[in-house]
């Protein structure tokens, strides 16, 4: 009988000690490396990706996507949007918490948006004066009605940017616009900020409240780590020092000059994957050696993407077909059937044939006294685009055109670029939908800015605005393919090679799986689920 | 007296103005910070709206002018990138600048100040022969250098002080192990430098006359060594510090971008990344203030330590 009672002490006690263990590992604190401290905090100010990162652990949008790029409501429970695109009637859940502890509301939700439309130099597809929402209405405390100036099929999309996150009305109001994302940020995210100490770390905590994570994550809520705290390095070497000692667990912004050697130390795990951000070459249509078609096909055949992958990106970027790739909403398979072989011979033949020979033997062709050179523009403070420009020099070199390399800071490389001055340039661009991507890119409205190509047809511009504008999916996707086809084929853009997202994490770091089932990796997934384990 | 130091502090006014034109000019001639932060979200017009409404549309002279008087009373205006308020910015790091600085500042002068007169004591002995080979291998590295040099062998491989950041208060280790690498990476290449300086005027001074003299009348060694030669050795060292405190700061930039330490230094590099032209003026013009100051400091201590110095 004793030695009953003993045993069942001893199981309690063992079983108490398993519980508290089990959530001792779920409690703790994850210290995330950044290799860049955010402006702000405030999702309508900000244009920075980090800021961006971070502040969407604290603040969260109407919608947000899933593992297949579908939008699904997160702060609703259900949506009715108009055939013609006029209005959209939101239904909100009840009981959502922000961090302040009101619960939120249609109000909070209207001023949001307004705010949102008043501050955000992100705010140019949604607002009513760019033909979008012009009318908010509130009937009941978790109703919300968007009235529509013209069809917004993307809407829905821009309402999953954590750019126009909600945030409650009253503490808007009440909070001086200076602290608004400095010392203050108040939302329904599941992290909510503690405290942010300039130029060293932001500290978040656990938001007890929160159950709202959507479904395709398997935690609802609240997160399995108690503190989430970005710890600002923004030095590349001191960064992989960072994860090499362990005193950084889990990194988004790990260099890919440090991949390999990171990938091999036993205690982290090293992980890349496609960005929809891009790096390719653009010629300058304005310029009369350009125009000619031959020329421009010369000049693509003789760029090896793989080479400029594996060099210039330490072998973790990958090579693209078109201007959008596969991260990127909107991607067409077909490009890769499009896109212009890696083929110096073709090259050869096609400078041939426009006269273009080296007759001295120095290894430049020229034609009628004047050497082959094109004046190449890229950044000189991008590592990855220094390198693309010295690689593409060298392989042009090889076909006989002299590349006069021109190096210069983002701002002064885009202003060459826009203003015409340029011959070939190699450019980025990150977007994570296709569609607005292209349009700024190659659409008419943008020659003489930041259509760097300085050409555009009636019939790419008729896609671009159709794969903008339709309400039919099907109408949108066709148009999109077209223009994505159209890109490539005129040789005026030519993709390179997409940057590629890095992490590294400590191995005590669980629920990094189901992270990477989504292809972007977001920051809700990793708040609720990252924790040690 | 009185009056010099007034006339060094007014000294104080056209160097400032000097410094802030050449910075302003500088960062003006570098592009447009409207699109670096705005680029590729903003369509022409709306990029023309915020530089207006950042006063970027204005001639550059209108632009410094304003910003010069409203500096003058103490207004450094507001980010650009965050919209916060540059002096506040400035107030939240410039301890961690002083606090580092300070203490580079002092492992430079322990470190030289005995070696150098060793050294010179001790010419051509096993001590300074190494010392020299050391002064020349500390003065000949970067500073970036040498701080990975030293994360790699502490923090790395003897995993016994943090690789980066900055920790609680320095009379804690919580606080203190955080500051000594950025320390000795900023406060021995200097050091070594101060060192050879040191050597060499006590060599100088220490066959003197005076010096014969002090040891004819039978003192101490040490007494001869500090009191007498190295006292005047002293001017030099002061004239080499003030010379090398702009280096210090020079050093800081560096050093603080390479341990995050949130000093001055890291918000100065990050907002000419960004083009942060009202950050990067205000922190230009608070080092200039501290090293135009500092300078003064020293110009002072020449006095004290050379009474045939006179200033009026």
């Amino acid at each position: 009988m004793k030695f009953k009672k003993v045993s069942i002490i001893l199981l309690v006690v063992s079983l108490v000690f398993l519980l508290s263990v089990s959530v001792m590992a779920a409690d703790g604190e994850i210290i995330v490396g950044i290799g860049e401290e955010p402006d702000t905090l405030d999702p309508n100010k900000t244009t920075r990706f980090h800021s961006y990162m971070i502040l969407s652990h604290i603040i969260e949008p109407l919608f947000t996507l899933d593992n297949e790029y579908n939008v699904v409501p997160l702060l609703l429970e259900s949506y009715d949007w108009a055939e013609d695109g006029s209005k959209m009637t939101v239904e909100l859940k009840e009981g959502i918490k922000f961090h302040n502890g009101t619960e939120m509301t249609s109000e909070d939700v209207k001023a949001s948006y307004e705010r949102y439309f008043e501050l955000s130099p992100m705010a140019n597809y949604l607002p009513g004066d760019k033909g979008g929402i012009y009318q908010i209405d509130t009937p009941d405390k978790y109703k919300v009605v968007f009235h529509f100036e013209n069809a917004k099929p993307l809407a829905l999309y821009h309402m999953a940017d954590a750019h126009v996150g909600i945030m409650p009305k009253e503490w808007i109001e009440n909070t001086a616009d200076n602290e608004i994302g400095i010392t203050k940020l108040v939302g329904t995210g599941p992290l909510q900020l503690d405290e942010w100490i300039s130029g060293e770390e932001i500290i978040m905590s656990r938001f007890e409240d929160y159950n709202h994570g959507p479904d395709f994550i398997s935690n609802q809520g609240p997160t399995k780590t108690a503190k989430m705290i970005f710890r600002v390095v923004p030095e590349d070497a001191t960064m992989m020092a960072e994860l090499m000692s362990g005193n950084v667990d889990f990194s988004f912004d790990v260099p890919p000059s440090s991949v390999d050697v990171l990938s091999k130390r036993d205690n982290l795990r090293v992980e890349t994957a496609p960005t929809y951000s891009v790096q390719y070459l653009a010629m300058n249509m304005k310029r009369e050696i350009i125009q000619d078609k031959k020329m421009r096909l010369a000049v693509a055949h003789a760029v090896n993407k793989e080479q400029i992958a594996k060099a210039a990106w330490f072998g973790v970027g990958q090579k693209i077909y078109g201007l959008i790739n596969k991260a990127t909403i909107g991607y067409w398979p077909g490009i890769e059937d499009v896109a212009y072989k890696y083929n110096p011979e073709e090259s050869k033949k096609l400078l041939s044939e426009l006269g273009w020979e080296d007759n001295d033997g120095d290894g430049i062709r020229e034609k009628d006294g004047e050497e082959l050179s094109l004046t190449l523009i890229t950044f000189s403070n991008i590592d990855q685009w220094r390198k693309a420009g010295e690689i593409v020099q060298s392989q042009l070199a090889q076909i006989g055109i002299k590349v006069e390399l021109e190096t210069a800071e983002v701002g002064a490389t885009y202003d060459r670029a826009e203003t015409a001055d340029y011959d070939i340039g190699i450019f980025r661009n990150t977007w994570w939908l296709g569609q607005p991507y292209l349009r700024f890119l190659t659409h008419s409205s943008g020659i003489g800015s930041s259509n760097y190509g300085q050409w555009s047809s009636p019939e790419l511009d008729k896609n671009i605005e159709t794969a903008g504008d339709s309400m039919s999916l099907e109408e949108r996707t066709e148009a999109l393919n077209r223009v994505q086809e159209i890109v490539v084929e005129t040789g005026i853009w030519v993709p390179l090679v997409s940057n590629a997202k890095i992490i590294a994490a400590k191995d005590d770091v669980a629920g990094l799986d189901e992270l990477l089932s989504h292809p972007w990796w977001p920051p809700l997934m990793r708040a609720l689920l990252l924790h040690k384990q | 007296m009185l009056q010099y130091i007034l006339r060094r502090t007014l000294y104080i006014i056209p160097i400032l103005l000097g410094v802030t034109i050449i910075v302003f000019s500088l960062m003006h001639i570098s592009g447009d910070p409207v699109k670096l932060i705005y680029g590729t979200n903003l369509t022409e017009e709306m990029l023309q709206e915020k530089r207006h409404e950042l006063g970027l549309d204005q001639p550059i002279y209108s632009q410094y002018f304003n910003w010069v008087s409203s500096a003058a009373v103490g207004d450094l205006g507001v980010s650009i990138r965050t919209h916060a308020n540059v002096w506040d910015m400035i107030r939240s790091r410039i301890g961690a600048t002083l606090e580092l600085t300070i203490i580079a500042l002092f492992i430079t002068l322990l470190v030289s100040i005995p070696a150098g007169i060793i050294s010179a004591v001790k010419r051509y002995t096993v001590f300074d022969q190494i010392a020299r080979i050391f002064a020349l291998f500390w003065v000949s590295m970067p500073y970036f250098w040498l701080g990975l040099i030293l994360m790699l062998i502490f923090s790395i491989n003897l995993n016994i002080l943090p690789v980066s950041g900055r920790g609680g208060p320095l009379w804690t280790w919580e606080g203190l192990k955080y500051i000594i690498l950025p320390s000795l990476t900023l406060g021995l290449p200097p050091a070594a430098l101060f060192m050879r300086i040191i050597r060499s005027n006590m060599l100088e001074i220490i066959n003197e006359d005076y010096v014969r003299t002090a040891r004819s009348k039978g003192l101490r060694e040490y007494n001869v060594v500090i009191k007498h030669a190295f006292r005047n050795a002293l001017i030099s060292v002061v004239t080499l510090l003030g010379l090398r405190i702009p280096w210090l700061f020079g050093g800081a930039v560096i050093t603080e971008t390479v341990f995050a330490w949130p000093g001055m230094g890291r918000l100065l590099v990050d907002s000419i990344m960004k083009r942060d032209y009202p950050v990067v003026q205000g922190v230009v013009l608070i080092i200039a203030i501290l090293v135009v100051l500092s300078n003064i400091i020293v110009d002072f201590a020449y006095a004290y330590l050379d009474p045939r110095i006179r200033y009026d």
